[in-house]
């Protein structure tokens, strides 16, 4: 049997356990992008999001009988696999400074909102990429057992029962750390706008005096 | 609904996730009677859009194609990997034998090495029984062993440095003796606590036929008659008058004893005492002359050995010679 995109999950996985590369291509391509992405939304580095989008991957092809599927469906578990790791990065890096966007950019790695730019309308677009940069950074600011929360069910869409599979708590932690999470946002954008207000304040008849 | 209630709700409403119709078109209904419920719901809305927005500029995200490539080489190495592992797995009937043998070979060291182990194990413990039971002889031994004051307890079984052993025979009357003397603790015992304690009776046989043990009598609640220079014990302890009456009998079997002389002014050399020890002294000689007795002068520098009857009150009571 060769794997196609009618194949669920579990069967692709049982397809590349048996030696199915085509079943692991197949696999990847499906789940890869949201893995990436999740672990880019979390620590908002894509060098770390490029490797923590590989270990998992590379679990899944070592240690593939770790997966039981009574316990919840397979993109959970990666999900699951990739919040460990970017747990795990997150708690080596807190040592670490920061690096500015200039040296990002000397070493070769871009920084995430390049991506978020287009060049149709200027004037818009870059409104609109000032506030997906500040929500971004707002998201990134937020504790991490508040931030995955906000990544799953806002940024993924996830219903509560899927957050709660991924991140193995109860629901109701899911939803009252979901409204917490919100309110915290809501709390800072509030503030970034106000320090762009003060920023931007004038009175437009100086300037025209 | 109030606005508690509300706020309980108002991430679902602003999120636009499914809800129950009812508590969606109460919580809209609060929002266009209460103005900050309203600006509330309207904030968190442009929350949600916002986070939308975040969302969809990044979904065009995904890995670089480069970790699909490492990713595959190292699925397809694992393979490749596991394959020739399956392949060494399954060998000829030959191999299969060999690995068999080898098997066999490993198993058996394994099961000598256990049984070594656990007949090492075993003969420790032996050893360190062993060890125990010496220490423990020797314990008890000590006390006589360490009696250098020439002081010696009459009722002991143990033979002491001090006491040297004469080849006396005992007199036949301190063997009657000692029989009449486990007999009667026997009965005594047996009258006593005859319902009450009945262990007591395997007691008093096993006194009546094994020595004691102890090299210091325990003479507790017992009394001493002093008759015709032997010790008799009608003791209230069956076991322990046993084995004194024992000891004496051993004891006199190898040495030759005086009668008691008492040594309390008027008092009769027969009273009876409620309870007493017999101690082994040695006394220069001219001790007997202040008892009265004949002196050699000399030999008035020699000491002589002697059993000192105390009472319970701590004084002696009587005295006689031991040669």
């Amino acid at each position: 049997m060769r794997a196609s995109p009618e194949h669920s999950d579990e069967e692709l996985l049982r397809l590349m356990t048996a030696g199915d590369a085509d079943a692991f291509a197949a696999l990847y391509a499906r789940r890869q992008a949201g893995i990436y992405r999740f672990a880019l939304q979390m620590c908002g580095s894509e060098g770390i999001a490029e490797d923590v989008t590989q270990e998992v991957f590379m679990m899944l092809v070592r240690d593939s009988h770790m997966y039981d599927p009574a316990r919840g469906a397979l993109s959970s578990y990666l999900y699951g696999v990739a919040r460990n790791q970017v747990l795990r990065r997150l708690e080596k890096e807190r040592h670490f400074v920061a690096m500015t966007d200039e040296t990002m950019e000397d070493g070769g790695t871009t920084n995430v909102s390049t991506h978020l730019v287009a060049a149709d309308d200027p004037l818009a677009e870059l409104a609109r990429s000032e506030l997906i940069e500040t929500v971004r950074q707002a998201v990134l600011a937020l504790p991490a057992h508040y931030r995955e929360v906000v990544v799953l069910c806002e940024l993924h869409e996830m219903s509560y029962a899927e957050a709660a599979a991924v991140l193995g708590c109860a629901v109701g932690t899911v939803r009252s750390r979901l409204h917490r999470a919100r309110s915290l946002l809501c709390e800072r954008l509030r503030e970034a706008r106000g320090r762009d207000a003060a920023t931007t304040d004038f009175d437009p008849l100086r300037c025209f005096a | 609904m109030n606005c508690q209630q509300f706020t309980s709700h108002i991430v679902e409403a602003a999120r636009g996730r499914m809800m129950d119709a009812a508590t969606r078109d109460g919580a809209m209904r609060h929002a266009e009677t209460c103005a900050a419920c309203a600006a509330r719901l309207a904030q968190e809305r442009n929350l949600t859009n916002a986070l939308r927005t975040v969302a969809a500029n990044m979904n065009g995200l995904s890995a670089p194609a480069r970790v699909e490539a490492k990713l595959l080489a190292a699925f397809r190495e694992s393979r490749a990997n596991s394959g020739a592992a399956t392949t060494n797995a399954a060998p000829s009937h030959v191999g299969q034998a060999a690995i068999v043998e080898t098997a066999a070979r490993v198993s058996s060291q394994r099961q000598r090495w256990r049984t070594a182990f656990v007949a090492t194990a075993i003969a420790a413990s032996l050893a360190l029984v062993a060890l125990l039971t010496l220490y423990q002889q020797f314990a008890q031994t000590s006390p006589s062993a360490g009696a250098k004051t020439n002081v010696v307890a009459q009722g002991g079984t143990e033979p002491s440095p001090a006491a040297p052993a004469v080849a006396v025979p005992s007199p036949p009357s301190d063997v009657a003796a000692t029989a009449v003397l486990a007999q009667r603790a026997r009965l005594q015992t047996a009258r006593r606590d005859d319902s009450a304690r009945p262990a007591r009776h395997d007691d008093a046989q096993r006194a009546s036929l094994k020595p004691a043990r102890t090299a210091t009598p325990k003479m507790i609640a017992s009394r001493q008659v002093i008759d015709g220079g032997s010790a008799i014990f009608a003791a209230g302890e069956g076991e322990s008058a046993a084995n004194q009456a024992g000891a004496a009998a051993k004891s006199n079997e190898a040495e030759s004893v005086t009668e008691f002389i008492p040594l309390v002014a008027g008092a009769p050399a027969a009273a009876p005492l409620e309870s007493g020890q017999l101690v082994r002294v040695q006394l220069p000689r001219s001790a007997l002359a202040s008892l009265g007795l004949p002196l050699n002068a000399e030999r008035g520098n020699e000491t002589v050995k002697a059993d000192v009857l105390l009472g319970g009150d701590g004084l002696a009571h009587a005295i006689r010679f031991v040669r």
